[in-house]
């Protein structure tokens, strides 16, 4: 069933609390903060090498720079390395030094910091530390780490394999055997950085008069930096406060802790004053974590009617040089199998998965993380076994997606769905994308061809703890928190474990109190990126704020809710059970008797004529924990199409549309933000972003030049519906959905591709599709005659 | 990215421009809209000791059609050229092409003269102007001198000024009467530096012919060049989609793309030849055939 | 170091500052008038995001010197409103949805304005062109572009 009509702010399309300041160029970015007297601006001198041993490090031509010094690895001699130390099976601990001493991994390794009076006087500097570097053979590729006698990254894993799985379901092989067709294929994802808008960087003050350590942070993550930087500086967490001010953007880049947050507040210790550090374009290359290079190999059983039998796969990711804190190296590797499975209905499941070492920038979650390349391997070997079997596209699909009956269901790879309505939403999306007209249109234009894809999928959301143990996983709770707190005033602040990039968490936590407390979202303040205010929790990454903080602001404000009817129904003189919150006051329904709010607030301070009950507690006040028992898993079907010019190769996205279940929609038009912007981030990478290295590893693409993210003019306008399912294993029925749309439009576009290059009998199993192969296609498999 | 130092100077005159430059020839570099040299000064891959910035320089924007001849001062804006009614009548191509010169921040600081000086491989400006047989005028202290577009570029990023000089003017030939052009360009995305292009003057003969044809393209080598085989091939000739087709592949066949992360030179070529046969079949306004 | 004292026209008010020759715009508004909400994305001219409007017409901060401003009038995002208030494109922007983590949205406002004026009533192709020189990572595009002819709508009206 469809939700029901908003009638409160739950449900409506609220503009967002955020946007005014936003908007003024009011908001305070990390480069933004007003910096205190003294501070010191760091710049962190990169290897230049993928792999190399350092024989020397010369700081003395910066004494030419006034004011300026450098720290190495010598003169932090107490620093530990970061050792992401997963109790995994099959998986190899390894350790990355945040300054390097002896030995580079990658292109971007720190060696130093450079530090001087303002960023181009530390730029300066830089350019006088003379390393002395002996390069030495660097492992790029897959291929390369994987090859005999490769030579290792780390001696803790002499096959560069940092993390391995392997699981067989019982039957599989018996199934597999049994089934008359069996198709196989590899598919291939684009390394790709993520490219939130605004770089890294952090601002790191100490205070030894108060012995308080302050870092400004532009992260996903305030309290795993700060439980990391208390791990790693030997810090009481007591004593370490880290702030995310105003964050541009994440996405998963910035939900790892990164070598340059701990380095800062290091050096601001040792120094006596405050360092900053903005990382620039080129330093966001480099050192953010970079996603994505991974190949799956694909065996999919079928029986006579297209009817899934069992599937085996093998996926292979490219880790990079070192684990990330918290996610370790096997956050792909991990990932892709676990979400393969999606919307279908199938047991019998085998896999192996594999993390490699190479001396390349590490590997960490990026919107999706595994899951666009793990559909597009799952929807591409559904479309291939459509045109084997002579079945359309979508008639394969209905046959295997999961129906209404089968919920709640366990899926093969043991993630538990609640409900979906998977049938009924591609239905939805048939028709919302005019799919079966599409005849008409495909040869519109005798200049271009043009194709058709569908993509059915599901995104994982909204983890808990019991999910982060299984993935070995310590450093994340997995749980999150809400402190509510409704002033005498009758407003509320609402301080959440979680920070903002942009997902709209002020207006949409407010929605979800609001709905409760009977007061206006614009009555209710929600603080978030302080560990001094915000209570313990994770982060925001995953898709998990709607669900796993949201359970804990609506338990909250279920809390507060509970003791205002106590309280009023004493003022009132009537049974708790028959009062209503609602437009700013507490009634007994069906009487017309009421107080305000700001009535009952006033009396849980103890500041109105008439005490709180007898046995009531003073304050509205209260700090809840929730920790979501499964994942949330939303669904969507994205149809796209797309042309490709005859002349030149080049792919225009012509249509777009989405139907999309996440539950209950709190705000309609955060949600349809949220997608618009994945799928974007997923069209970039089916159709022109690429990160490109050399034989030695040199990274090739590190301006945005090189590096093509679509603009205004590659993307289309996006055509939305939703179907809500009200999901049964979350507080308020929500699901989370902020990756959905990349998990979809990778499939979807390559779908698109493939379904214009029908008449040339080629198929693409890679990305991004270029021009130029498909340009070769063209001309050299000419199609058969038209009509 | 901030630039390393150096000292900015901001003459108001081309003579004091000049004195500046043959004082700092050494480690000098003009800075005209500053949308490329900016760009190489943050990323340090340009360091001069000096920057000579025209921005203040008096005399060097002017746009006028002067017996028979386009002069475009050196620090005309694209935009303006762009815009220019005088431009729109004596070689309407750079108009057209230079729509494609990037987005409207970059056109509006961006200068004729500083994309011809620059000598981007991907440079619409500077592809139009060996198309359309400009002359490039420079400066030096003490005189000047007029060199045609095709003398002036030597490789990517490599002009034949000299340190001491700077570009001051682009004489582009108005147009013959009846003269029709055609620009057409791709990259990777849809609006993008230019991976391959062609820009296409073709002037028709009487009897529905073509009486002269000039074709430059981008990507077909490590610069703009002239694609002076099609001229060849077609002129006297009627523009029809086989015959065009022919003398675009030969022409190509004889150049050399440069292979990079953007595209192989194979690919270069088989877009070229694509965009080299709209572009010559717009300009001569015959129908297409159907592909 | 050279330094040069420049004065430049901010939001209406004259500044007088000296700086060193290098000072790029962007940081002189930033960092010396401490005018933040120009941001820095790419540093090389490409996101869009430190487009101010000089003299009425867009540029990028990033590829300016400060003493190249010498002179001239700068409207940066904190001038496009009187205080409190919202132009009529931040107004739609807001509406609409045209922004999530804002860091890009300075320079989508200053590319809208300087479309409007020009074209108050563009086409959805007329505004992608006009936008393409800005990279949003958070939106899709979607919202701005609806965002743009909502803005349109309210200076025709206004």
């Amino acid at each position: 069933m469809d939700g029901p009509a908003p009638a409160g702010p739950f449900g409506a399309r609220l503009p967002r609390k955020e946007d005014p300041r936003l908007l003024r160029g009011e908001a305070r970015f990390l480069d933004d903060i007003e910096v205190p007297p003294g501070t010191l601006h760091a710049v962190f001198l990169r290897s230049p090498h993928a792999h190399a041993r350092i024989l020397g490090i010369d700081a003395s031509g910066v004494r030419d720079i006034p004011g300026a010094l450098v720290l190495t690895a010598a003169d932090l001699p107490q620093l530990p390395p970061l050792r992401p130390d997963l109790p995994l099976p099959g998986f190899a601990v390894t350790e990355r030094p945040l300054l390097c001493r002896d030995l580079v991994r990658f292109v971007g390794d720190c060696v130093a910091i450079v530090l001087a009076e303002d960023a181009y006087a530390a730029e300066d500097a830089a350019e006088l530390v003379a390393v002395d570097y002996e390069p030495l053979p660097a492992i790029v590729t897959l291929e390369q780490a994987l090859a005999e006698g490769a030579g290792s990254v780390h001696r803790e894993a002499p096959d560069n394999v940092l993390f391995r799985n392997q699981v067989t379901t019982e039957g599989f092989d018996a199934a597999f055997a049994a089934a008359p067709h069996v198709f196989r294929e590899t598919f291939v994802g684009s390394r790709v950085a993520t490219v939130s808008l605004e770089p890294r960087g952090c601002l790191a003050r100490h205070d030894p008069g108060l012995d308080e350590t302050v870092l400004w942070s532009s992260t996903q993550v305030p309290h795993l930096v700060r439980n990391m930087l208390c791990e790693v500086l030997g810090l009481a967490d007591t004593a370490v406060r880290v702030i995310a001010p105003d964050v541009g953007g994440g996405f998963g880049v910035k939900a790892s802790v990164y070598p340059e947050e701990i380095l800062a507040i290091a050096a601001a210790r040792l120094l006596g004053r405050p360092v900053k550090w903005a990382g620039d374009r080129q330093d966001d290359f480099l050192s953010s974590s970079h996603a994505r290079d991974m190949r799956f190999g694909v065996e999919m059983a079928m029986d006579a009617d297209g009817v899934l039998a069992a599937i085996r796969i093998d996926v292979l990711a490219n880790a990079g040089a070192y684990g990330g804190i918290p996610f370790g190296s096997s956050i792909e590797a991990g990932g892709g199998p676990r979400t393969f499975p999606g919307p279908y209905r199938f047991r019998h499941y085998a896999f192996r998965t594999r993390a490699v070492a190479t001396h390349t920038t590490p590997s960490g979650p990026y919107r999706g993380v595994a899951a666009p390349i793990a559909f597009m391997a799952f929807e591409g070997m559904m479309d291939r076994a459509a045109a084997a079997l002579g079945l359309t596209r979508e008639e394969i699909r209905r046959r295997n997606l999961l129906d209404t009956a089968d919920f709640p269901f366990v899926n093969a790879s043991g993630i538990r769905y609640d409900i979906a309505s998977h049938h009924r939403t591609l239905t939805k999306a048939l028709a919302l994308s005019e799919w079966e007209d599409f005849v008409l249109r495909r040869d519109a234009d005798p200049d271009k061809i043009r194709g058709i894809g569908i993509a059915c999928v599901t995104e994982q959301t909204g983890q808990g703890s019991t999910r982060y143990r299984a993935r070995g996983l310590l450093r994340i709770p997995g749980i999150e928190a809400a402190r509510l707190k409704m002033e005498p005033s009758g407003r509320a602040t609402l301080a959440v474990s979680q920070t903002t990039q942009g997902q709209g968490h002020l207006t949409t936590f407010a929605q979800m109190a609001a709905e409760h407390l009977g007061i206006p979202p614009a009555h209710i303040t929600v603080l978030e990126g302080d560990t001094a205010v915000s209570p313990f929790g994770s982060g925001t990454f995953a898709s998990r704020s709607v669900v796993a903080a949201g359970g804990a602001v609506i338990t909250a404000a279920e809390v507060i809710a509970k003791k205002m009817k106590r309280i009023a129904g004493h003022l009132l003189e009537a049974d708790e059970a028959d009062i209503v919150l609602r437009d700013g006051r507490a009634e007994v329904v069906g009487t017309g008797l009421s107080v305000t709010i700001e009535e009952v607030a006033r009396t849980a301070y103890a500041m109105r004529p008439k005490g709180v009950p007898p046995g009531e507690s003073f304050g509205l006040d209260t700090t809840e924990y929730w920790d979501q028992p499964f994942s949330s898993v939303s669904a969507a079907v994205h149809v796209a199409e797309v042309s490709i010019e005859k002349a030149t190769g080049r792919v225009k996205v012509e249509r777009y549309s989405i139907v999309h279940d996440c539950g209950r929609v709190v705000n309609p038009m955060i949600v349809d933000g949220q997608v618009h912007g994945a799928v974007v981030q997923g069209l970039g990478p089916a159709l022109m972003e690429r990160l490109v290295h050399d034989e030695h590893g040199q990274l090739l693409t590190t301006t945005l030049l090189d590096y093509t993210l679509p603009t205004a003019l590659d993307v289309p306008d996006i055509a939305m519906e939703h179907i809500e399912t009200p999901a049964l294993d979350t507080k308020g029925g929500v699901k989370g959905m902020a990756e959905g749309g990349t998990i979809g439009a990778i499939p979807v576009l390559l779908s698109a591709i493939n379904d214009a290059l029908r008449p040339h009998g080629a198929w693409i199993h890679a990305i991004p599709v270029r021009a130029e192969q498909l340009l070769r296609i063209i001309r050299t498999q000419p199609g058969t005659p038209e009509g | 990215m901030k630039p390393p130092p150096f000292r900015h100077l901001a003459p108001r005159s081309i003579e004091e421009a000049c004195d500046m430059l043959a004082e700092h020839a050494d480690s000098v570099r003009v800075l005209a809209g500053g949308q490329s040299l900016m760009a190489l000064l943050v990323m340090r891959m340009a360091r001069p000791a000096v920057l000579v910035d025209l921005n203040r320089c008096a005399g060097l924007d002017d746009i006028a059609v002067e017996g028979g001849v386009l002069r475009l001062g050196a620090m005309a804006r694209q935009i303006a050229v762009q815009r220019a009614p005088a431009v729109a009548q004596a070689a309407p191509l750079l108009a057209e092409a230079l729509h494609w010169a990037g987005p409207r921040a970059v056109r509006n600081r961006g200068t004729i003269g500083g994309s011809i000086a620059h000598a981007d491989p991907s440079s619409e400006a500077c592809c139009v102007a060996l198309c359309l047989d400009a002359r490039v005028v420079l400066a030096r202290r003490g005189g000047s001198r007029e060199m045609a577009a095709r003398d002036f570029f030597r490789d990517a990023l490599v002009t034949a000024a000299e340190p001491e000089e700077m570009v001051t003017e682009i004489r582009i030939p108005v147009l013959p009467p009846g003269t029709r052009c055609a620009f057409e360009e791709v990259g990777v995305r849809q609006a993008d530096l230019a991976m391959a292009g062609i820009a296409v003057a073709l002037t028709p003969a009487p009897d529905g012919g073509i009486a002269a044809l000039r074709v430059a393209a981008i990507g077909a080598g490590g610069l703009p060049l002239r694609l002076d085989a099609v001229e060849g091939a077609l002129r006297g000739r009627r523009a029809e989609p086989g015959l065009v087709r022919d003398a675009v592949r030969a022409a190509l066949a004889e150049c050399e793309p440069p292979s990079d992360l953007v595209a192989s030179a194979a690919h270069r070529r088989a877009v070229l030849e694509g965009l080299a046969e709209r572009a010559i079949l717009r300009a001569a306004g015959a129908e297409r055939a159907a592909a | 170091m050279s330094t040069v004292e420049i004065t430049v026209t901010v939001n209406g008010s004259s500044r007088t500052r000296r700086v060193p020759d290098r000072l790029l715009l962007a940081d002189f508004l930033r960092h010396e008038l401490r005018l933040t909400g120009t941001h820095v994305g790419c540093g090389h001219g490409v996101c869009g995001a430190c487009t101010v409007l000089v003299d009425g017409a867009t540029m990028r901060s990033c590829l300016m010197l400060a003493v190249q401003a010498d002179g001239a009038s700068i409207t940066t995002v904190e001038g496009l409103a009187p205080p409190g208030g919202l132009h009529p494109v931040q107004q739609a922007f807001h509406e609409l949805h045209a922004l999530q983590c804002g860091f890009c949205t300075p320079g989508f406002l200053a590319s809208t304005i300087e479309l409007l004026r020009e074209n108050p009533d563009p086409s959805e192709t007329e505004i992608r062109e006009a936008l393409h020189g800005n990279i949003c990572r958070c939106t899709g595009y979607v919202n701005i572009v609806k965002a743009v002819r909502r803005a349109a709508e309210l200076m025709r009206a206004g």
